[in-house]
């Protein structure tokens, strides 16, 4: 479900991969898009996954908040992916629970449960800029990355902290999104980006995203343990740290359900 | 983070050892007491989950109260912790006991329990048996169609505290929708204020004045239906409910220190509907009931409205070219940069119809009322949010302003403001009384 983490599999990006024109005829529009969807196409079949999400925010004069998230994740064949995020940090909204099923050709769907309350709220998805729980990450950046979601353009081949990286820009194809246009750096060996850098509406640096100490679980999937997000114009910044990964836990579709939202622990 | 660690060393003990939890003290479920409830739980590999706050409140009422007793200034102590605990694989058992002391009502300060519920479910059903709490409704104002559990007016007079409400629940989810049906063998009176306490309505509910039509009482055989589905971007409810109204008719009475309220369940049959549509930032919400009985004229009531969300409202003076990035960075205490380059705030529109087709003769103030709301969420990292409100009679009557702020101190605490003002009483015989119990209140909250 998280951006630079992992690309989302789909039937039609995947047989226009299969008819993609040879590389002399390329242009560098058909370059990026291969791109993204070989990185889509390497993280197809990781059926399920949980994890632990660390977050800390940070603002200019270095003063820290804490926030912890679990996070499940169902792959959808032919679709968006589904998750479930259970808040324990801050106390405050301690057992809330957010539920997004993500789509390729339609708007995401969205519910919310507040447990002092007992109410399951559906929400708007409209919102892609918005700001994820007061930190440097908007929802865009940290939502299911369809690839149909941007239009891409290969720009050059560059090292990046001594690894040979693909360069390559894409643009938002959703008009509430924030941005309009993000570069990656995509290493050329395991297709996982390394750096994404975002612009804003008026063109300029708004953020930039590192994602290191990369693991490997089952002996296929890749997943960043740290994502670092700067904020170039605020001065604040949000570190994300994974932990606990697992993959292939037997998670259900009735354990990503509206009534499920109520039963998390 | 001290917090934290000291979780993790519970979550740790508590598996491997016998767990026990033991609440002493006056327990209540309706009229009943049970006395001494003692509670105990073994479970080896299942862990305690909880989460609870502890709150401390400051009102304070500018003018004095019609009531007997004059006092302006109230504070109040309360504690509530929601425990769950697997006792085997797939049974849950939730408590959740809840404490408060206040300075000045009686009716106030008490020990109880929300919640003792046994849940179990599968792929496609749940099944919960015990004290538990249910919420329907899709509406901000007023949540006609929630009626499975009684409200807590004493905690607060907007309605949306509720009481345990003991059933026997199963649901089944289904592709065509999610059926549910309740049995309710137990009523509970609506709480109220006692006659030291505020808001006071202008004349106290005595709770010895209490009368049922059913000849059952609060052991009536209640009983409810509902079916629930979502089609693209709506949602969709459907109720039924007979049983003892949730809502008292409240006649005054004479008695031997002077004229009491005596409130009156009567028994009724209800069928309601509630909606949400969802397009963007715009929903589209209503409820609307039709409720019937002995007692109660057959009538309908609706409550509908629109939210419009306004996200990132500034933000298009973020990306006005001659708002340069610098101005905004060059000085982040500047009230006026605040505001400005907060690209962040989100404005939510609330406009709302309450309608009651009895009119002047409904049991509630609400018959021809229009609400309008501004919600603020700034999206920053202590989540602080505003919500504006003004609830107009549009018979001439009263107007209530409304004004409730939030924020996070400290990773752990929430400081919350609230303040109502209750305007043009005068003409409005229903809320007459409420002209002088405008009030301003702090909560200070430590949540764990």
């Amino acid at each position: 479900m998280f951006s630079l983490i992992k690309h989302r599999n789909l039937a039609l990006t995947a047989a226009m991969l299969l008819i993609s024109p040879t590389i002399l005829a390329e242009t560098p529009e058909e370059r990026g898009l291969a791109i993204a969807i070989e990185g889509d196409k390497r993280d197809q079949g990781y059926v399920d996954s949980t994890a632990n999400m660390k977050m800390v925010l940070r603002n200019r004069a270095g003063k820290e908040s804490i926030r912890n998230v679990r996070i499940k994740s169902l792959e959808v064949t032919g679709d968006g992916d589904k998750s479930l995020s259970v808040f324990d940090e801050p106390a405050d909204v301690k057992g809330t629970t957010s539920l997004t099923w993500s789509h390729s050709n339609k708007p995401d769907e969205q519910w919310l449960y507040l447990p002092a309350l007992k109410r399951v709220k559906r929400i708007s998805s409209k919102n892609k800029s918005g700001p994820f729980m007061g930190s440097e990450f908007a929802f865009e950046d940290i939502g299911s990355q369809e690839v149909d979601k941007y239009t891409y353009k290969y720009l050059r081949d560059e090292d990046f902290e001594s690894a040979k990286t693909f360069v390559i820009e894409r643009y938002p194809t959703d008009k509430n999104s924030g941005y309009t246009k993000q570069i990656a750096w995509i290493e050329q060996d395991r297709h996982i980006a390394l750096k994404l850098e975002f612009y804003d509406r008026k063109g300029s640096l708004l953020k930039t995203l590192i994602s290191s100490n990369y693991k490997q679980y089952l002996d296929k999937f890749w997943r960043p343990s740290i994502l670092e997000m700067t904020n170039h114009q605020s001065g604040k910044s949000t570190t994300l740290e994974f932990s606990d990964y697992q993959f292939q836990t037997g998670l259900k579709d009735s354990d990503f359900s509206k009534n499920a939202l109520k039963k998390q622990k | 983070m001290h917090l934290k660690s000291r979780n993790n060393i519970l979550k740790l003990l508590t598996p491997r050892s016998l767990l026990c939890a033991t609440w002493l003290g006056k327990i209540w479920l309706g009229k009943v007491w049970l006395g001494t409830v003692w509670l105990c739980a073994a479970g080896p590999g299942y862990a305690l989950d909880w989460r609870g706050n502890i709150s401390t409140e400051f009102t304070y009422f500018p003018k004095s109260s019609v009531g007997t007793d004059n006092w302006n200034f109230n504070s109040s102590v309360a504690a509530d912790v929601e425990l769950s605990h697997d006792l085997a694989d797939n049974i849950r058992l939730t408590v959740h006991p809840f404490v408060r002391w206040d300075q000045q009502d009686e009716e106030r300060s008490r020990v109880g329990v929300k919640e003792l519920v046994l849940s179990t479910s599968g792929d496609s059903w749940e099944f919960n048996a015990g004290l538990a709490t249910v919420f329907w409704g899709v509406t901000e104002s007023r949540n006609l169609v929630d009626i499975i559990n009684q409200t807590d007016s004493v905690e607060d007079i907007a309605g949306d505290d509720k009481l345990g409400q003991l059933m026997l629940n199963f649901k089944w989810f289904s592709d065509y929708g999610d059926f549910e049906a309740y049995l309710l063998p137990q009523f509970h009176d609506r709480t109220f204020s006692g006659t030291n306490g505020r808001p006071f309505p202008g004349i106290a509910v005595d709770p010895d004045l209490t009368t049922y039509e059913s000849s059952d009482g609060i052991t009536p055989n209640d009983f409810a239906l509902r079916w629930a589905h979502s089609f693209d971007s709506w949602d969709l409810g459907l109720h039924y409910f007979d049983g003892t109204s949730r809502d008292p008719l409240l006649i005054p009475q004479a008695t031997a220190t002077g004229v009491a309220l005596a409130a009156r369940y009567p028994q009724l049959q209800q069928v309601g509907l509630d909606a949400q549509g969802l397009y963007g930032d715009l929903a589209i919400k209503a409820e609307l009931i039709h409720q019937n009985g002995n007692e109660i004229e057959s009538h309908i009531e609706a409550v509908t409205g629109i939210e419009y969300t306004l996200v990132g409202l500034l933000s298009p003076l973020q990306d006005n070219e001659k708002l340069p990035t610098q101005w905004c960075n060059s000085d982040t205490r500047n009230p006026i940069k605040m505001l400005a380059c907060n690209d962040r705030l989100d404005l939510g529109i609330v406009v709302e119809y309450l309608w009651d087709e009895r009119g002047e003769l409904s049991t509630h103030p609400f018959q021809s009322d229009l609400l309008a709301g501004l919600r603020f969420a700034f999206n920053d990292a202590s989540s602080s949010d505003a919500l504006l409100g003004l609830l107009q009679d549009l018979d001439g009557g009263a107007t209530t302003l409304s004004l409730e702020t939030s924020t996070r101190l400290f990773e752990s605490y929430r400081l919350k403001v609230l303040g109502r003002q209750f305007l043009n009483t005068a003409d409005d015989p229903s809320v007459s009384a409420l002209k002088n119990e405008s009030f301003l209140q702090l909560e200070l909250s430590y949540f764990f």
